[in-house]
């Protein structure tokens, strides 16, 4: 079974914005799914919807086997998200903040403090439990906010450009915890990033969108086939992106 | 429980700046001390006007600091943990409860600061420890319903400054035009018709009958509570539907 199906999925704005127009993508379980495309592709209003916090214009969203429009509370319980953003509360202390978390997700006590304390120990957090979040450094802010998406053992986790506006070092720390997440977790990973090494070196599949719809799906391996079809010999995925995207825009 | 879980970040928040509690009490405040001295005298019969102008200023108490609490909903947007609780699968209720306990909490504690003072300015509760314990219940219940009203303006309203205004716009004369200040009959005409539809005046008179009289008046008193049940059970639903419908779009 897929972890997620879209199918034709549009989204228009009240201001007649068209985010997403006829979208189509499988995401299958357990794998890194990294879906690519420049600032205004429709990549957030896509997270946005398939996390629930948006309803779509018209098309098929099956999340787990189940219509997100129908059983919207139950997919609730299988998902979280790491937003753009930085989403913890800096009046909280760490276990605070991640207690929080557990008890939106209706975990027992026990279940909250064991989840907890591994999260704390995998995300290598042990010197900040009890320290008000607002003295936390960037990075330390964003293993937390991972940490905290994982409080209720989610079956997908999704990350919306978790390091766009990172330096090359917490980058790279980023990417051990999508790989660990993955792996050690056995999570389905929807990403959505514009940097492609990125992409490139995180995932199974990457799907290449612009202007609100997929232009295609592949893994990084086969994507590449499509420019050495051309002109370049040890194509990047760069060049493929900027190959794809330049052949629809003209 | 969940609705506690909200509760417990939002109050966690409140008395880590207690500069908003300082802040909605500093008007109410100064009526309660200035004006009251400025105004003994003017008053019906024995009563000191310090007495007379308490439950108006609880009432201000709860619009201001109640009114204004739907701030909060645009920093938590802001900060992200709006989505974070919107996706979760939390109800939307527990969601809007959370926020209305929170606000509950706030005025409750400027309502008994107010209250104190009132007290070392010579003012006694006439109905007792029992009038005391009816007053908190009808204070609880107005709470209720202006600090659900604030949360769904807050839903609706895109803008933080354009909220700020609107509930500006909405205090004073809803304040001004109850009994507040004086009784209806010492209105003038239409200002007459404008307090009798204005709810807080029903809560208002019960307060005075609890804090001034020796016996409950039953009867304004089951009115009072019985408006402001009945409002804040509409306003809830509002609330929550709004909840819901913004963050569907």
């Amino acid at each position: 079974m897929e972890a997620i199906k879209v199918e034709k999925l549009s989204k228009a704005y009240k201001n007649n914005t068209q985010a997403l127009n006829e979208l189509s993508l499988n995401v299958k379980r357990g794998e890194v799914f990294t879906l690519l495309g420049s600032n205004g592709a429709g990549k957030s209003t896509l997270i946005n919807i398939l996390t629930t916090f948006l309803r779509p214009t018209s098309g098929k969203v099956t999340i787990l086997g189940k219509d997100i429009s129908k059983n919207t509370k139950e997919i609730r319980r299988e998902i979280s998200c790491v937003a753009q953003k930085i989403s913890i509360d800096s009046h909280l202390t760490l276990r605070e903040n991640m207690l929080f978390q557990g008890r939106l997700y209706k975990m027992d006590h026990s279940s909250m403090e064991e989840r907890m304390e591994t999260l704390i120990s995998s995300f290598g957090l042990e010197d900040y439990t009890n320290e008000r979040v607002s003295t936390y450094s960037g990075g330390i802010k964003r293993r937390l906010d991972i940490a905290m998406s994982l409080m209720s053992s989610p079956k997908i986790l999704f990350l919306d450009e978790p390091t766009v506006g990172m330096d090359i070092e917490s980058r790279r720390a980023m990417w051990d915890i999508v790989r660990q997440v993955s792996r050690e977790m056995n999570t389905t990973v929807f990403l959505t990033t514009h940097y492609l090494e990125e992409a490139d070196i995180l995932s199974d599949t990457i799907c290449i969108m612009q202007d609100g719809h997929e232009i295609v799906q592949d893994t990084p391996q086969n994507l590449k086939q499509y420019t050495t079809k051309q002109v370049i010999k040890q194509p990047t995925l760069d060049d493929v992106f900027l190959a794809l995207t330049h052949e629809r825009r003209s | 429980m969940e609705a506690l879980n909200i509760f417990e970040r939002n109050v966690k928040w409140r008395f880590q700046n207690p500069v908003t509690l300082v802040m909605t009490l500093v008007q109410p405040l100064i009526w309660l001390v200035i004006f009251s001295t400025l105004f003994t005298g003017s008053s019906n019969g024995d009563v000191g006007y310090t007495a007379f102008i308490l439950p108006g200023i609880l009432v201000m108490t709860v619009l201001s600091g109640a009114g204004i609490s739907g701030i909060a909903t645009y920093s938590n947007k802001e900060n992200g943990s709006f989505y974070r609780m919107i996706i979760s699968p939390i109800k939307r209720g527990s969601i809007v409860l959370g926020h209305i306990f929170d606000a509950a909490v706030l005025c409750l504690i400027e309502s008994t600061v107010l209250s104190i003072i009132a007290f070392l300015m010579s003012v006694r509760i006439g109905t007792g420890i029992f009038g005391l314990l009816l007053a908190v219940l009808l204070l609880f219940v107005v709470i209720f319903f202006v600090a659900g009203i604030s949360y769904a303006m807050s839903m609706v309203i895109p803008d933080e400054n354009a909220f700020i205004a609107m509930i500006n716009t909405l205090t004073l004369p809803l304040f001004f035009l109850s009994t507040a200040l004086l009784t209806k009959d010492q209105a003038p005409g239409i200002f007459k018709v404008l307090i009798s539809i204005n709810p807080f005046t029903y809560a208002i008179d019960s307060f005075r009958n609890l804090i001034i009289d020796n016996s409950v008046n039953w009867m304004q008193y089951g009115i009072a509570i019985g408006l402001f049940t009945a409002l804040s059970f509409v306003v809830f639903t509002i609330a929550k539907k709004t909840l819901h419908f913004n963050t569907r779009l």
